[in-house]
């Protein structure tokens, strides 16, 4: 097994992500790290996201973060490592765009184990609601990256962005892919 | 009103006045109800911590607003709205019908 300092990622993400599967707790890459992996690289992260998807608790996480060498930063829920500058984050669940669950969970294997992560087209509606609803243009940007880099459900995000009556930007969007 | 099913009364004082206003920060929170700033602050980073809210810093103020990627923001606006009917008609005079207009700098009151 390789050591923390030499992961990459999407290595530490995963190693961290099995290391709590293995205690019954289930998390899910979100946020600019999943934007990272999709968009193979053209934008970095130092913040993982992984989402508590079922709110396992945040004692049982903490209890396995420090087994697994991290220490708890003064804001809760931020952990860091002395053998890496990247830092795990783990938001509340639920797991959800909009207002719907997400179900769809995609996986990714490496030798660290094995990272859940949101899919391409749940990936890109994550950032699509900071672009919605903050007018943020790094979000719009994120979003063209991933959707430019994969297959994805186009009438899925058509139809959540008219359910979010953000149908003018979503063809914003639409009109900047390749 | 929902004080036993949030915790706090605290708590259901930023969230009543956030709806209202759609954004608020510690102290203005804190003047509205003649509280202190200490633990309205504590509820404003508990419920960000929850994604509940989130925060932008404006000049060197934390401002909060409603997160709309919270999975439950309508039923929770729809309960809050509900409560407040049941409030004293001062106090929904008081929360829905402060000045929002802008005040030139240093005019007097």
């Amino acid at each position: 097994m390789k050591s923390i300092k030499n992961m990459s990622m999407e290595e530490l993400g995963a190693f961290v992500c099995s290391a709590l599967e293995q205690e019954g707790i289930e998390t899910v890459l979100s946020g600019g790290c999943c934007v990272e992996i999709y968009s193979n690289g053209r934008y970095t992260s130092d913040d993982i996201d992984l989402i508590d998807r079922f709110n396992g608790g945040h004692r049982k996480i903490k209890v396995v973060m420090e087994k697994l060498g991290f220490t708890e930063y003064k804001m809760k829920r931020y952990f860091v490592h002395e053998d890496t500058s990247l830092f795990i984050e783990f938001p509340r669940g639920p797991l959800g765009v909009g207002d719907a669950p997400i179900q769809d969970i995609s996986k990714r294997k490496s030798e660290t184990g094995i990272l859940k992560l949101l899919t391409p087209t749940d990936c890109i509606k994550d950032r699509l609601a900071g672009f919605y609803y903050w007018d943020d243009e790094q979000n719009l940007e994120q979003a063209i990256w991933v959707a430019n880099e994969n297959e994805f459900d186009m009438s899925a995000i058509e139809k959540w962005s008219k359910d979010e009556g953000e149908v003018e930007k979503f063809e914003v969007f639409k009109k900047r892919l390749i | 009103m929902l004080e036993e099913l949030f915790g706090s009364k605290n708590r259901e004082r930023v969230l009543q006045y956030i709806l209202a206003n759609n954004q608020g920060y510690a102290k203005e929170i804190a003047d509205f109800y003649e509280s202190s700033v200490d633990p309205i602050q504590k509820q404003l980073e508990r419920l960000e911590l929850g994604s509940i809210l989130v925060s932008q810093t404006v000049g060197r103020t934390r401002l909060f607003t409603f997160n709309p990627r919270y999975a439950f923001k309508h039923e929770l606006e729809v309960l809050l709205l509900k409560a407040r009917d049941f409030y004293a008609p001062e106090e929904i005079e008081r929360l829905t019908k402060q000045r929002k207009r802008p005040r030139r700098t240093g005019k007097p009151l």
